[in-house]
């Protein structure tokens, strides 16, 4: 569903990213993690559309992002960090531009937007004008109009990010039930907690480089791998204790504690 | 006072630091910084060449000093008005709504401290204006009745002590509001009071830029009043006033009114200068007092207004409930959008109100002449019309993209093709300029009763005309300089060019309607042949320099 070969992007001098290779499944749920400058956003970017990689390729359903933009972009819905709307505009008013612009039938939208406004609770303000929204509402009104148009692949940066604890366990559950029906999703987060409960796979970027990749268990395997390897010069045995312990949070500052 | 002195210097170090940095790295504070600039020299050169216009005529004239005295009051009532709603729109930002405020707050400092800081910040900020509307009358009094070199020198404290004495006059009353008649709605009209003083102000001034006669009719309205105010002045100029800017203006005024010996001028000289410090220095300290009393319970109060839940499931807005009844659709979507982010500018608003007032009182005074309803007075009317709406379309057209800066990210990863982005800028602002146009000049003919066959050439000659300067504009609101979505900033390109396109604009409104009655249907027909050449050129134009601005950047 995605994938993308070498993809490479240098600004200027500086590799944000370099020759990243990725995979992801239809109906996966794919965490992107890294520390702050790690890549993530640019990766986001290239994949869709909005920065142009300086080398390497990346196609969504098959569709190359560069060569094929529109029939890729018909298919993606992307949610920036940073929530920049139409300020002027209620957020139904929004939200209806943009099942619009993704040709959704009015009846439809109108109705998917119904379930969406009372999901996330903003069903009290979607005739209120965005600009006197909160960042959690902006965040919310985004990721309303990011799934009113059921996309195939969803890019989320940063989702639940601003979000109280409620709503943020509202996306998780409608992110899971989206993938159950085909959709694929990569999102970013740096709460290492969301990607454990969430994620079916994360890869771990560090300085524009892919540095680990593959489900949770697979992870805390290499990282035992790793430190066996280092301190005996051995494989460890299976079924360690230290193997279930090891969270996210460890293999994450482990692998990225030079960055 | 050390307690309140050393947090308050630190704070305006680094507000100074800050905006150093801001001027040295960043490049909208340097646009915004030119562009302000340039807003200035615009004022600067229009009240000099009224200031020297009306001088020099009084000066030939041998005009009465009470006179001269009403003119010079009048051009300090403007400025001190100007300034004063400039300090008005700014001390609400700076003491109420600047993200700092919490921050501040939270410090362990003194709110009085607080309030020191952004008074001077607040004063600090508005010199440049006060010198701006006030200098360049009393430069063009002084060199045309040559005054001396300390007449100049005195001007810039003088500025200095009057901006100190209307800022804490409007701070005071601010704090009064904020404090005791805070609410959302008279928080509103300020803000509104405030934009139409400011349209207002740059229509009057621009008059005396761009046209001689227009000139010498402000010229004139500014003499007659002088002359009014001149009959109603009771109290001979040497006596007390309660009104600062006359401490100033009779400070000034001193140097060629003085009557009788030198000594008399110097001591007049001293009496304003000192009543001008000692009212800077008392009203400033009479705000600070007033803002240890109330200052942070107003601050609380305009907080509390901002974040105030609304009780209820808000109704759709009346607008809401007219869209849908439009279709659904792309370029429905697209249009609606343009055309909701373009009228909910309260800029542009006032610009459309003052536009219209502007062409009532132009109808209204056709009427009242009894003017002879013909093709002339027909034409001069509709050419106004058609130029006003396209200057209230040029929001959408030749800025619309730039407008979408913020958004750009989301029209970039959405299925939108630059045919779509074009025609729906395109379309929202020929259909604004259109419906404006044709509603006023239909108005206008029938009120000035223009005979059958003379109106409808009017009324039809725009829709080609509008149709072709709209494609043009949205065309060159498409070039990198002009959206500047991608590139660096350019100011002065983007001044220059919008200065082309105003140009442009005018040439072909004028041509169109003058050369059906003027030249005959043979060149009119030429003329339209140019315009759809003009039409398809902009069009592709457009449409290819958006192609670039959507696909993906390097």
């Amino acid at each position: 569903m995605i994938e993308t070969s070498n993809l490479t992007k240098y600004f200027g001098k500086l590799c944000a990213v370099d020759t990243l290779s990725l995979h992801v499944e239809p109906g996966e749920i794919f965490g992107f993690l890294g520390p702050n400058g790690a890549g993530k956003t640019t990766t986001i970017n290239m994949l869709t559309g909005l920065l142009r990689p300086t080398s390497g390729t990346a196609t969504l359903s098959g569709y190359d992002i560069q060569k094929q933009s529109l029939q890729a972009k018909a298919i993606l819905g992307l949610m920036p960090d940073t929530p920049q709307l139409y300020e002027s505009l209620s957020g139904r008013q929004f939200v209806r531009l943009i099942a619009d612009l993704y040709e959704v039938a009015p009846k439809q939208s109108e109705k998917e937007m119904g379930v969406l406004f009372e999901q996330l609770e903003l069903a009290d303000a979607a005739n209120d004008r965005i600009k006197g929204y909160s960042y959690g509402m902006q965040k919310k009104i985004l990721l309303i109009s990011v799934l009113v148009h059921h996309p195939r692949i969803l890019f989320l940066d940063e989702p639940t990010n601003g979000l109280d604890p409620r709503s943020a366990r509202t996306v998780r559950e409608i992110l899971r039930e989206r993938c159950e029906h085909g959709c694929t999703v990569l999102m970013t987060t740096h709460i290492l907690e969301v990607a454990e409960r969430i994620c079916d796979r994360v890869g771990i970027i560090s300085k524009g480089q892919l540095i680990a990749l593959g489900t949770l268990t697979e992870l805390q395997r290499k990282r035992q791998q790793l430190q066996g390897g280092a301190l005996t010069g051995q494989e460890p045995p299976h079924g360690m204790s230290a193997l279930h312990s090891a969270t996210l949070e460890d293999i994450f500052l482990d692998l990225t504690a030079d960055a | 006072m050390h307690t309140v002195l050393t947090p308050t210097k630190i704070l305006l170090k680094a507000d100074w630091q800050g905006w150093l940095n801001s001027l040295k790295h960043h490049r909208e504070t340097q646009r915004k910084f030119f562009l302000k600039l340039l807003g200035y020299l615009v004022f600067i050169v229009a009240l000099s060449v009224l200031g020297n216009s009306i001088f020099t005529h009084l000066r030939l004239t041998n005009a009465q000093p009470t006179l001269v005295f009403s003119v010079l009051n009048g051009f300090m009532m403007f400025g001190a008005l100007i300034v004063a709603k400039e300090l008005m729109e700014n001390s609400l930002k700076i003491f109420y709504e600047a993200p700092d405020n919490a921050l501040l707050r939270a410090l362990p400092i003194q709110p009085v401290a607080i309030f020191g800081f952004k008074f001077v910040h607040l004063i600090a900020t508005r010199f440049l204006s006060i010198l701006c509307f006030l200098g360049p009358p009393w430069v063009a009094f002084g060199l045309i009745f040559q005054l001396p070199w300390h007449f100049y020198a005195v001007l810039f404290p003088a500025c200095l002590c009057l901006l100190i004495i209307i800022a804490s006059y409007v701070t005071v009353g601010m704090m009064l509001i904020a404090r005791f008649f805070s609410s959302g709605g008279l928080l509103s009209t300020l803000k509104v009071l405030g934009t139409a003083i400011g349209v207002a102000v740059g229509f009057l001034l621009s008059l005396t830029l761009f046209s001689e006669f227009e000139s010498t009719r402000v010229k004139q309205l500014f003499l007659n009043w002088a002359s009014a105010e001149t009959g109603n002045l009771t109290t001979p100029l040497t006596n007390a006033t309660w009104y600062p800017h006359q401490w100033m203006g009779r400070l000034m005024f001193s140097w060629v009114a003085a009557p009788g010996t030198q000594s008399n001028a110097v001591g007049e000289q001293l009496w304003w200068g000192v009543l001008l410090i000692l009212g800077s220095l008392g009203s400033a300290g009479f705000a600070t007092l007033v803002a240890t009393q109330i200052y942070q319970r107003g601050w609380e109060n305009i907080k509390q207004l901002k974040t105030k839940r609304k009780p209820a499931r808000s109704a759709p807005s009346k607008l809401s409930r007219v869209v849908p009844t439009l279709g659904r659709g792309k370029m429905q979507a697209m249009m609606i959008k343009d055309f909701v982010v373009f009228i909910r500018h309260s800029g542009r608003l006032i610009a459309i109100i003052m536009l219209t007032l502007f062409l009532v009182l132009h109808i209204g005074i056709l009427l009242a002449q009894g003017s002879v309803a013909d093709v002339n007075t027909g034409l001069v009317i509709a050419v106004q019309v058609v130029l006003y709406s396209i200057l209230i379309s040029l929001g959408l057209s030749c800025s619309g993209f730039r407008e979408e800066a913020k958004t750009w990210w989301m029209l970039k990863s959405a299925p939108v093709t630059p045919q779509l982005m074009f025609k729906s800028k395109f379309l929202t602002a020929l259909l604004c300029g259109f419906i404006y146009a044709e509603f006023w000049i239909l108005i206008a003919v029938k009120l000035l009763q223009i005979p059958v066959a003379t109106w409808l050439p009017i009324l039809l000659i725009p829709i080609p005309t509008l149709t072709a300067v709209s494609v043009l504009n949205t065309a060159i609101g498409t070039l990198p300089w002009m959206a500047e979505l991608t590139h660096e900033p350019k100011p002065l390109l983007r001044v220059l060019t919008f200065m082309f396109t105003l140009l442009a604009d005018i040439t072909l409104v004028v041509a169109s309607m003058m050369t059906w009655h003027l030249v005959g249907v043979v060149w009119f027909g030429v003329l339209m042949i140019f315009l759809a050449g003009v039409f398809g050129g902009a069009y592709k134009l457009g449409i290819g320099n958006l192609r670039k601005l959507l696909v993906a950047q390097h």
